[in-house]
């Protein structure tokens, strides 16, 4: 399975929404997805129609590595298996402060805790995971960085992106881990945002992305209609952006698992 | 009180007679006729007949447009007489019958024909199918790969060239003089044509030769034969007119072989790198020069020179008005952009260019017409070329157009079959490349300052400058370079009289050189450049041969003159090898570019009005007046041009009288030769399709347009007021407004606000707008804050684009010739029914004396 993590390094930046429709779109293109959320937050599921938050997922196995946890994952109609973070109370509250501490801790000394973690899913075909992640930098974003095949940064035409920008990609540079950025929530209209994108051209050239994404009001609404925006706006330019880049991705992914299996041929 | 007791009487027969039937006593007299002749059905089945009579007359009340409960008095009258009705037009629109191809097809022509052998078509296809999927496949591409294998060679071998042309000449002369039985000579024609068939599957160029080689050998021998055997004529009458129909041919033998020549090997040439050092590229004027075009039209193609990638420093517009105008000043002073302009305006173009020469000091001048829109990569393209090799003057582009011509408008072929440029552009300059002889087209090029200088600037003895300008700078040694890569597309010409106009002005100019400046008579020239200017300036004198071919058949059908000293059978055998040969050649050479039959549709329409200006131009070049050709017109009425199509209406009907005499005759004078007569009413009839295709196109189709709109397809962003964003594509554009088709139907009130955002490579280019009109999916914006900042994104984002016209080759259809003669033959039939439409039309309008609806 290949793994593509979403990251950030500015807050409200669609990682989230972004990563609910790509597994959508990836799996109209015949992969399997696993869309999971490495974020405390824990709010992947909302994106999916479930209106609590999630009691159990990837925290129930840092809790409890030896509790039977591959329930805690679910599938909804179109296929995409959602493994959210979990860890919600009946009070409608979250692990207490020490537990939370605790699993900080927990991640901080087991770099490779996810990467292992997803070692262990076995999917069928050219299947992909999609690691959702808190604001970069963070211990939790650290875990979806090493797990990644690919990382794709979500990159705001705000001057705080671009101020953030270069110590997140040095990192990325340092670990060693291919990077595609993405331009999300570009209104065409403001010349604060053209100019950004200018500058972003600039500074990285070939590894920003060709598929900018539009900003459009319609993104929350449906979000608040529980509708799938891809689908209820079919004909918005942020849909055909998301398709876009959805394509691109999924060649990315063929391309990952031809080359793959090139190494493997060549090493035998 | 006789009859008070006969009612209830009469009411009992009534009633047991129904019963008996089965009828309801109170049914109409209709269910009664139908029950006295078929009995009721058992309950429980249905009532066929009952069924039947029902569909027949709502058959009969819609034939004879009769209401539910019409008297008999009223069915009588309508059977004799038909109801007053609007009188239909018989041609069909084709524009609308292509979006409904299939279903509406029908009412044309072919799609009847079709329709009715389709039971035959299917089988045949059907058994075809069958058998050739039975058949081994064979390898048609690795065929052709093997003969380019073969033909590299060979030749390596040296000597074999010069060795093979001998011996080639030598075969190809006992092939044209060896007399064979005509049992022979057909079976010849069989061999040769099997093939030309087989030979038509393999691509590549070697087999193009084969067939270009055959049809030479096909073409001679008809030549031979027809120089011996056919010039003997009964009376001087017919002497006169059979050695006018000889010299017809020969002209088109001439035509025919140096075609040949000058498209024996498309270059194909690519663009060369420039200099990676920027500050070594050299400084390039740009010149548009116009005259009395509207600055709207004008707009566009300076922004996109502007916004040429070329250094800053080096890249200077000037707009060379002619018309002194005061606005265009203004705009140019407003843009940045050089503005000249001239006291007198001697030469016209030339004469433009050439005061502008003197006047700037780039190194390169590149030339666009006032309304051919460069993209960006224009320069980059070309300067290459230019740049590597400083022997090379210049370098010209295909005049590409992104409207449709008069013929493809009026016939709606835009985009499906190409145009009368699209040879030109697609294969003649590519070929003339080889040959070095690539002409100067007055627009879309980049020419060298020295040389230009050298000659003495722009020519200004001809009005066709262009040519005459490169066939100056051949004479002094220099190369031409043709690519074929759009890199500028304009406005094609709007009306029918408007193209002619501009033809005229070709075919006269092409004849002024040929007088003043022939290119076998001065020195300089080479062999092949001789050949290839030649035939451009031969093609111009079609008029004559051309107009003789249309009235040659009437010489035997109306008078009985036999043109042609052989009978019907021996014509057969030869002529029809020469055209099947030829014209499979000629459609394999000219493929996607020109669909076979399709010249003779483009000449018949020029052929007239060419004859006049070419003879006068020929007999005294100094005569004749420049003509600027019109653009930016406007057609709110659809209507038949009368002035331009008259000569054409005489002709078709000089020709269908000859047809009727033709039928005469075949019953009684000429009983004896049916087969004359027979070939005679074929060609009339082909004569009568073509002139058909030719009135067809002067019926103008209509064209609403507020200013001038160019179509446009490229993808666009809208941007609503409430935040949400559509992906849609444009339609058209004008000067500050912008067509749109929706993805779906959208509610929007004229004068809403919006935005619309293009994109440039990777950079969005936003432009805020109003809803002008709202038409289902059709949306027309209207943009807000226009500037010229503005207008000069929106061409870059547009037309300026690189990749704007890439795709021009892929759309060409192939050639396929049988369906080509049926399209052709369609819009004879079309045309035909056109004229005849408006015919009834015209004596409608005067017999009934209706007022003229404006327009």
């Amino acid at each position: 399975m290949k793994t593509i993590a979403i990251v950030s390094p500015v807050g409200g930046a669609g990682r989230s929404m972004l990563t609910a429709a790509l597994a959508g779109l990836l799996t109209e293109r015949r992969h399997a997805v696993l869309a999971v959320e490495c974020d405390p937050r824990n709010v992947l599921t909302f994106y999916c129609g479930q209106r609590v938050p999630a009691r159990q997922g990837l925290v129930s196995h840092v809790l409890s590595p030896t509790d039977d946890w591959s329930e805690a994952a679910l599938q909804t109609d179109d296929g995409v298996l959602w493994l959210p973070w979990g860890g919600a109370r009946g009070d409608g509250r979250g692990p207490d402060a020490d537990t939370a501490a605790a699993i900080a801790t927990g991640l901080h000394l087991q770099a490779t805790w996810l990467r292992d973690l997803l070692a262990r899913v076995d999917l069928a075909g050219h299947s992909v995971a999609l690691v959702d992640t808190p604001t970069w930098p963070s211990v939790h974003a650290a875990q979806a960085i090493t797990a990644a095949d690919l990382v794709m940064v979500v990159v705001p035409p705000e001057p705080l992106a671009c101020a953030t920008l270069p110590r997140l990609r040095s990192e990325l540079k340092a670990l060693g881990k291919q990077a595609v950025y993405v331009a999300n929530a570009v209104s065409p209209a403001s010349q604060l945002h053209t100019d950004i994108l200018a500058l972003l051209r600039g500074s990285l050239g070939a590894e920003l992305s060709a598929y900018r994404v539009h900003a459009d009001s319609g993104i929350p609404e449906a979000l608040a209609r529980d509708e799938s925006f891809v689908h209820s706006a079919p004909h918005s330019q942020a849909a055909h952006d998301m398709h876009g880049l959805a394509t691109w991705l999924s060649n990315w992914i063929r391309q990952a698992y031809a080359g793959g299996a090139q190494t493997a041929g060549g090493s035998a | 009180m006789k009859p008070a007791a006969a009612l209830p009487k009469w009411s009992r027969v009534r009633h047991s007679l129904a019963r008996r039937l089965g009828v309801e006593a109170e049914a109409g007299r209709g269910a009664w006729l139908l029950r006295l002749l078929f009995r009721a059905p058992p309950p429980g089945q249905r009532d066929w007949p009952a069924l039947w009579a029902e569909r027949l007359g709502r058959y009969l009340r819609s034939e004879l447009a009769l209401g539910e409960n019409e008297s008999h008095a009223t069915w009588l009258k309508r059977v004799f007489f038909r109801q007053r009705r609007r009188r239909a037009h018989l041609a069909t629109n084709l524009r609308s019958a292509r979006h409904h191809r299939g279903a509406r097809r029908r009412s044309m022509l072919l799609g009847r024909i079709g329709h009715w052998l389709a039971p035959a078509y299917g089988v045949v296809g059907r058994a075809g199918h069958a058998v050739s999927s039975r058949l081994p496949t064979v390898p048609w591409a690795r065929v052709s790969e093997r003969v380019n294998v073969w033909s590299s060679g060979l030749d390596r071998v040296p000597h074999l060239k010069p060795v093979i042309l001998l011996l080639a000449a030598m075969v190809a002369v006992g092939f044209w003089t060896t007399p064979l039985p005509i049992g022979g000579q057909f079976r010849l024609f069989i061999a040769v044509s099997v093939v030309m068939i087989v030979v038509r599957r393999i691509p590549g160029r070697w087999p193009t030769m084969l067939m270009v080689s055959l049809s030479i050998l096909m073409t001679g021998r008809y030549m031979w034969w027809r120089i011996t055997q056919t010039l003997i004529f009964a009376t001087p009458v017919e002497a006169v007119f059979g050695y006018l129909l000889f010299a017809a041919e020969i002209y088109t033998w001439i035509v025919l072989f140096f075609g040949y020549i000058q498209t024996a090997w498309p270059l194909n040439r690519q663009p060369k790198p420039l200099p990676e050092d920027t500050d070594s590229w050299p400084t390039v004027d740009v010149y548009i020069p116009t005259y009395n075009e509207p600055l709207s039209v004008v707009s566009p193609a300076v922004l996109a020179a502007k916004s040429m990638d070329w250094p800053r420093d080096k890249l200077r517009v000037y707009l060379l008005d002619d018309g002194s105008r005061e606005e265009f000043h203004r705009y140019a002073n407003e843009v940045g952009v050089g503005y000249l302009t001239r006291e007198e305006h001697r030469y016209a173009k030339a004469g433009n260019i050439n005061h502008a020469l003197a006047m700037t000091s780039g190194e390169f001048i590149a030339i666009f017409d006032c309304d051919h829109i460069p993209t960006r990569s224009f320069l980059q393209t070309t300067m290459g070329e230019l740049i590597s090799d400083p022997k090379c003057a210049m370098v010209q582009t295909p005049h590409h157009f992104f409207s449709p011509d008069p013929f493809e408008r009026n016939y709606d072929t835009f985009l499906r079959i190409p145009n009368e440029g699209s040879l030109f552009y697609g294969l003649i300059q590519d070929g003339n490349d080889f040959w070095n002889a690539t002409f100067f087209c007055g627009s879309c090029a980049v020419i060298r300052r020295a040389p230009l200088m050298e000659i003495g600037g722009i020519a200004i003895e001809t009005v066709t400058e262009d040519a005459h300008t490169s066939l100056k700078l051949h004479r002094r040694g220099y190369r031409t370079a043709y690519l074929r890569i759009v890199q500028a597309a304009g406005l094609a010409t709007e009306s029918l009289s408007g193209h002619i106009g501009q033809r005229i002005r070709w075919a006269r100019g092409m004849a002024q050189i040929f007088r003043l400046d022939n290119p076998w008579l001065r020195k300089g020239l080479t062999f092949f450049q001789r050949i290839c200017y030649s035939n451009a300036m031969l093609h111009f004198f079609y008029g004559i041969p051309r107009l003789i071919f249309l009235f040659m058949p009437c010489a035997y059908l109306f008078f009985g003159l036999h043109v042609f000293g052989a009978d019907a059978i021996s014509v057969m055998a030869y002529v029809l090898p020469y055209l099947f040969v030829s014209g499979l050649a000629n459609s394999r050479i000219q493929g996607q570019y020109r669909h076979s039959f399709w010249a003779e549709v483009y000449e018949s329409v020029l052929a007239w009005y060419t004859v006049l200006p070419t003879t006068i131009a020929f007999i005294n070049p100094k005569k004749g007046k420049f003509n600027v050709t019109a653009k930016g017109g406007l057609i709110e009425q659809e209507y038949l041009d009368w002035a331009t199509s008259k000569p054409y209406v005489w002709l078709l009907a000089v020709n269908i009288a000859a047809l009727v005499a033709g039928i005469v005759r075949m019953f009684t004078t000429q009983r004896d030769e049916p087969a004359t007569v027979l070939m005679n009413m074929v060609w009339a009839l082909f004569n009568v399709a073509m002139l058909g295709a030719a009135v067809g196109v002067a019926k103008e189709a209509r064209q609403v347009r507020v200013s001038h709109h160019v179509p446009l397809c490229v993808p666009a962003t809208l941007v609503l007021p409430n935040g949400k964003t559509i992906a849609c594509r444009t339609e058209n554009y004008s000067t500050g407004g912008l067509g749109i088709v929706l993805p779906e139907e959208l509610v929007m009130e004229r004068g809403h606000a919006l935005g619309v955002a293009l994109s440039r490579g990777d950079i969005d280019y936003y432009f805020p707008a109003v809803v002008a009109r709202n038409n289902g999916v059709h949306l027309g914006l209207k943009f807000e804050d226009w500037s010229h900042e503005r207008e000069t994104q929106l061409i870059q984002c547009t037309f300026g684009r690189a990749d704007a016209w890439v795709r021009w080759e892929e759309e060409l259809v192939p050639d396929a010739p049988l369906h080509s003669f049926v399209e052709v033959i369609e819009m004879g039939y079309q045309g035909v029914l056109r004229l005849f439409d408006a015919g009834l039309d015209a004596v409608e309008a005067t017999v009934l004396r209706r007022p003229r609806q404006s327009g």
